[in-house]
């Protein structure tokens, strides 16, 4: 029973194909890039597989139990949780308020016994994000990189089984990269699984084992990442075809 | 020792401020011979019941309910009617009009769950007038312009009257500052900071914003009962935009999700508003400039202002808030 499969999915916005018949599997302990070009539909997918929009057709499974019209809050006690691309801070909290939040889904409620261990779950995790001093500190005053680690922390207080990060290190600088790749690296050797959709390739590659290429809604690749950087398809994708006559306009 | 402990924990982390205007409100009620000042003070407990009710669900989840008299209004005329046409008792009828509008608030979540910002202000508001013309067009049982009087009253001295409205502000108080701490408090305020990063979260926002509703309604339902068997007479006014509007600009001023500033911006503006009578000509001008100034110095309201949030002790003194260093 893999973690996440993901069985000829479809999404069609009005005249759009968002997605099309896209398939691939998410084995235990592995991490997994999504990549492709601006508008491939990569966080379309994220948004079908979290339950944030339904799909037309196909169908998604988290441990072999079906996400099919499950509300998203139902799918994360399902131990499926995701990050956001653009980040979705709880401001006007604290840090240990907002953590809190996550620790009262149903799923993190049945593994605790006393809020003592709530608490202590809560700590452990923010120190693993090295965030342990800013316990009492406003989310308002945390910048970007902290606000991302933040939201991979509350990812991770209802006990993910699969963790599925939407570009986490855009608009980060090189050394908040290097720490987010720490934690997500640090996690998969708990055995977490984790699906990153990146654009910065060259990070992203150091990470994976394994890259899903989509490009207009399409699967056009899936391999390691030695492979994948070599592949056709992949090149034509981002860089597109050498034109072979070059002729005045 | 295990009663002492939660009977402690009750009270530290209540604000002082609110705690004290509570306290003055009742001595000055015990040591005054003026009846007119009671029964001034006994309108603000109820405006402040208002104000509180309002802020648990506007408050913490930032979705504006401009249709408040819809519950006010509502759970006054049903307590008068099962009151005057039904006969029941008012301890009977207050807590039915209080239950039929916390219902109702489930109803009106249930369906305005998807409705967000302006458009749900505009559907409550929608809600209100609904109620607000039916108070006319069934004229027999309601009593139309004139409304419905010679309700019971809970007693028949003014300062006892006065101190079953207290009372039951103080009760009112406390549960919402209790439901506002608990874990309910704080995912209604992760909601308004961000519905999606809370359903991400495992949360079902859903639930918990019909379940703010309900109690919402709840309350302002018996402020509206309370209100009207203490005036003994319900009229169209509670049913109207004034009410509603009203108890938005007392929760605003006092400080929008804290329970305690509507508390204080109610009676505060309550009696502020009676005390200007000495200068009735100028009373609306004075007043409307007041709120005016107000919400130009402290848009957020007084107790959300920046200072008194970084100020220990400020914060603690206003909001009962205690950090650890």
């Amino acid at each position: 029973m893999n973690p996440l499969d993901v069985v000829s999915l479809s999404k069609r916005f009005g005249g759009l194909q968002a997605l099309d018949t896209i398939s691939f599997s998410v084995l235990s302990g592995e991490i997994v890039g999504i990549i492709g070009p601006n508008g491939a539909g990569k966080t379309t997918l994220f948004n079908c597989i979290s339950g944030f929009i339904s799909f037309d057709s196909g169908s998604v499974r988290v441990f072999g139990q079906s996400v099919e019209g499950l509300k998203p809050y139902q799918i994360v006690n399902l131990g499926l949780t995701r990050t956001w691309q653009l980040v979705k801070p709880f401001f006007g909290m604290r840090v240990v308020e907002a953590m809190m939040v996550p620790s009262f889904c149903r799923r993190s409620l049945k593994k605790y016994d006393s809020k003592k261990e709530i608490r202590e779950n809560i700590i452990r995790i923010l120190e693993e994000m090295r965030l342990g001093d800013k316990l009492w500190e406003e989310v308002d005053n945390l910048n970007q990189g902290e606000l991302r680690l933040l939201d991979i922390a509350r990812a991770l207080v209802t006990f993910p089984n699969i963790l599925l990060l939407d570009e986490p290190f855009s608009g980060l600088s090189h050394k908040e990269i290097e720490d987010i790749s720490r934690v997500a690296r640090n996690l998969n050797a708990q055995g977490l699984p984790v699906v990153i959709i990146e654009h910065r390739l060259r990070e992203l590659m150091k990470l994976v084992q394994k890259v899903v290429v989509i490009s207009f809604g399409e699967k056009i690749a899936e391999g390691p990442p030695e492979a994948i950087v070599r592949d056709a398809r992949v090149i034509k994708a981002y860089l597109g075809e050498r034109r072979r006559k070059i002729g005045l306009a | 020792m295990r009663i002492n402990k939660k009977a402690s924990f009750l009270l530290n982390r209540q604000s002082p401020l609110g705690l004290g205007i509570l306290g003055t409100m009742a001595v000055f009620a015990v040591l005054s011979d003026n009846i007119f000042y009671v029964e001034v003070l006994k309108i603000a407990c109820i405006y402040a019941i208002f104000a509180m009710s309002w802020d648990i669900l506007t408050g913490y989840t930032h979705e504006v309910n401009f249709g408040f008299a819809f519950f006010v209004g509502g759970a006054g005329y049903a307590s008068a009617i099962l009151n005057s046409h039904a006969l029941l008792s008012l301890y009977i009828t207050i807590p039915l009009a209080a239950l039929a509008a916390g219902v109702s608030g489930i109803l009106i979540g249930y369906l305005t769950l998807r409705l967000k910002g302006p458009y749900f202000s505009m559907a409550t508001l929608a809600f209100a007038s609904i109620l607000f013309k039916l108070s006319f067009i069934f004229y027999e049982i309601t009593g139309g312009e004139e409304g419905i009087s010679g309700l019971d009253v809970f007693t028949d001295n003014p300062k006892k009257d006065f101190f079953v409205a207290w009372g039951i502000m103080f009760g009112v108080y406390l549960l919402l500052t209790l439901y506002a701490r608990s874990r309910h408090g704080v995912i209604l305020r992760a909601i308004r900071a961000n519905e999606d990063a809370t359903q991400s979260a495992g949360i079902n926002t859903a639930y918990y914003k019909i379940e703010a509703f309900a109690i919402s309604g709840f309350m302002a339902g018996i402020g509206g009962g309370v209100f009207a068997h203490s005036q003994m007479h319900i009229g169209p006014t509670m049913l109207s935009g004034y009410i509603s509007i009203i108890v938005v600009l007392l929760a605003m001023i006092g400080g929008m999700g804290t329970i305690v500033g509507p508390l204080f911006g109610a009676i505060c503006l309550t009696i502020l508003n009676e005390y200007l009578r000495v200068v009735e000509e100028y009373r609306i001008v004075i007043y409307t400039g007041m709120l005016i100034l107000l919400i130009y110095v402290a848009p957020d309201g007084i107790f959300n202002l920046k200072f008194v949030k970084k100020s220990k002790v400020l914060s603690f003194m206003l909001l009962g808030e205690r950090r650890p260093v």
